[in-house]
């Protein structure tokens, strides 16, 4: 495997601490093929033993995730999202390659976490979110789309002190927020990739209205 | 061969040249380009209507500071910005609420001139102090004009005091008229106890912009006697020389539908001192359709009220919002057969006469 290891050394270090038991990009017989690395951050669900790690900031949702394959078909999710450092969203979860061919991959994705958001309006509360990921690998590019669908269930406590008595109940609410994300990612070696997009995430549709945002991305791969 | 060499060389040498030259003029262009200051110059003044340019000027914009808004009315006030910019809403609302950000609005909404309103209403929507209105008048003082207000809450005690502040700060440069809302403020509009503010209006000739109808604020009185502006009629009759402005046309916005249109309407056919604010109603979020703005538009014509309409929008509250709300109401007046004339007069014509501000040319160019 042909490495870099000048790019963003501190990315790399971070991805080492997350990662302790990958090894280097050292090259061994799972080595990924060109496009992997980019191509698993993208299109979700590496291989097992392969691992991608990706780091994208934007605005307004910046995003770390951490995939490991467990089967040729399944992989495990992590990611820390975050939106301004106000509203973060730890999510663990279950990647499933559906397609799998040199012109396609789709995967379906299924996470569960929980949504704390400190601002004025505290939300906090169990989150999900059911996600399918389109990646088309074009050479070195890989075009993709993600489409998913959120809900947090935000609980409410009520307390109203009487003279006589405390009263206090529970409030549910549930906060939907349908995504979708196109863009374009590109391998600039077998291990190191980058992509560009645009996001748009209905938070708490159709109550609200939502801005577009964009992301760029750094994503490094390995095999285990 | 010599000479087949030499021509060989030569011609790569001034394809080579060549190439050098465009590069070398490709990459002085790009620097001279790079060197120009890039930026987008505002649309042009006015609304075009019929081959003619209107100026416009929008009565209803709220200056303030984050820090003076109660907490309750800051969580309602987060939910309202579009994402994300209600999850860090105390640094969006400072950015839009500042005079540079206001004006900046305008500008992109083709608008000339804009009033810039004070409150006082600490357990509502908060305060943005007359000293607020003050500081931001002098960031643009040919295009920005004043609302003073003034508290109630304490009206028993500081009664004289509030009315002899109010009187000082009207006296100020840039003030044109008052800002009171009964719901918001907690007092009725038929109490005489209050009347002295009229008496002021009437006596300083400064006309008052009242908000009537319900609100969805926390901590709103949304009882009739707040919110109707039948309520308002005495004082109306009581103080003809004072100018009433009816903001939002006594809109129910818990309900969503007007029902203070006709009153206001009424009065404004009645009275010669009342004027009518079309003001939020119709705002992409509360009326998708546009019907809502187009029915009370259309209804205002009909009934022989268009000299007393005031343009306003109630901005700025979120990027976009005072142009898209001007070509809301721009819609409107088309769809309802307004002319050229009654356009020009609801859009800038009647602010100019009630409160005597001369409107300049370049105003609408």
């Amino acid at each position: 495997m042909k490495t870099n290891h000048c790019i963003c050394t501190g990315l790399t270090a971070c991805a080492v601490l997350l990662l302790p038991s990958a090894p280097t990009f050292a090259a061994d017989a799972d080595k990924p093929t060109l496009d992997r690395a980019v191509m698993d951050a993208l299109g979700g669900a590496p291989a097992k033993r392969d691992y991608v790690f990706s780091l994208q900031g934007g605005w307004a949702f910046s995003a770390l995730r951490v995939q490991a394959g467990l089967t040729n078909r399944l992989a495990l999710v992590t990611e820390l999202e975050s939106v301004l450092l106000l509203r973060n969203r730890p999510m663990i979860g279950v990647g499933m390659r559906w397609v799998d061919r040199p012109r396609l991959r789709i995967t379906g994705e299924a996470l569960g976490g929980w949504l704390f958001q400190n601002s004025e309006e505290i939300r906090r509360g169990p989150n999900a979110e059911l996600r399918v990921r389109v990646a088309v690998p074009l050479r070195r590019f890989v075009p993709y789309a993600i489409l998913s669908t959120r809900h947090a269930l935000l609980p409410d406590l009520t307390t109203i002190e009487r003279a006589s008595e405390t009263e206090t109940s529970w409030s549910f609410r549930h906060e939907w927020t349908p995504w979708a994300t196109i863009g374009l990612g590109f391998a600039i070696t077998s291990s190191i990739g980058v992509d560009l997009a645009i996001n748009y995430g209905w938070v708490d549709a159709p109550n609200t209205i939502a801005l577009p945002g964009f992301h760029v991305g750094l994503h490094f791969g390995g095999g285990r | 061969m010599r000479c087949m060499f030499l021509e060989s060389f030569l011609s790569k040498h001034r394809a080579r040249t060549r190439t050098a030259t465009l590069a070398i003029v490709a990459s002085a262009a790009l620097v001279v380009l790079a060197m120009m200051p890039i930026a987008c110059a505002p649309p042009a003044r006015g609304v075009e209507w019929d081959g003619k340019r209107l100026p416009v000027v929008d009565i209803h914009l709220h200056p303030g500071d984050w820090d003076h808004v109660p907490q309750k009315t800051r969580k309602f006030l987060a939910s309202r910005f579009p994402f994300p910019l209600g999850v860090d809403a105390e640094s969006s609302a400072d950015d839009t609420l500042s005079p540079e950000s206001i004006l900046s609005e305008l500008d992109n909404a083709g608008i000339w001139g804009g009033g810039l309103f004070a409150v006082y209403a600490p357990r509502t929507v908060g305060v943005a102090s007359n000293d607020i209105i003050v500081k931001d008048l002098a960031y643009a003082p040919d295009r920005y004009f004043g609302f003073a207000s003034l508290r109630v809450d304490r009206w028993n005690i500081d009664r004289d005091a509030q009315l002899s502040q109010l009187k000082a700060v009207l006296s100020k440069p840039g003030f044109i008229g008052i800002k009171i809302a009964h719901a918001h403020q907690h007092f009725r509009m038929d109490d005489p106890a209050y009347y002295g503010i009229y008496e002021i209006s009437a006596s300083m000739g400064k006309p008052i912009y009242l908000h009537t109808g319900t609100s969805p604020f926390p901590g709103t009185s949304q009882e009739p006697a707040y919110t109707d502006p039948a309520y308002l009629e005495a004082a109306i009759q009581m103080f003809p020389k004072a100018g009433f402005i009816l903001g939002h046309l006594g809109y129910d916005f818990i309900n969503r539908r007007h029902t203070g249109l006709e009153t206001c309407i009424r009065l404004a056919k009645t009275y010669h001192n009342v004027y009518l604010e079309p003001s939020a109603f119709g705002s992409a979020a509360s009326d998708p359709e546009n019907e809502t703005l187009s029915l009370a538009m259309r209804r205002m014509r009909e009934e022989g009220v268009v000299d007393r309409i005031i343009y306003g929008s109630d901005g700025p509250q979120s990027p976009g919002f005072v142009k898209t709300y001007l070509e809301r109401t721009v819609t409107a007046m088309r769809e309802t057969g307004y002319t050229q004339a009654e356009a020009a007069d609801a859009l800038a014509g009647n602010f100019a006469r009630v409160f005597g501000v001369t409107i300049p040319k370049d105003a609408a160019e």
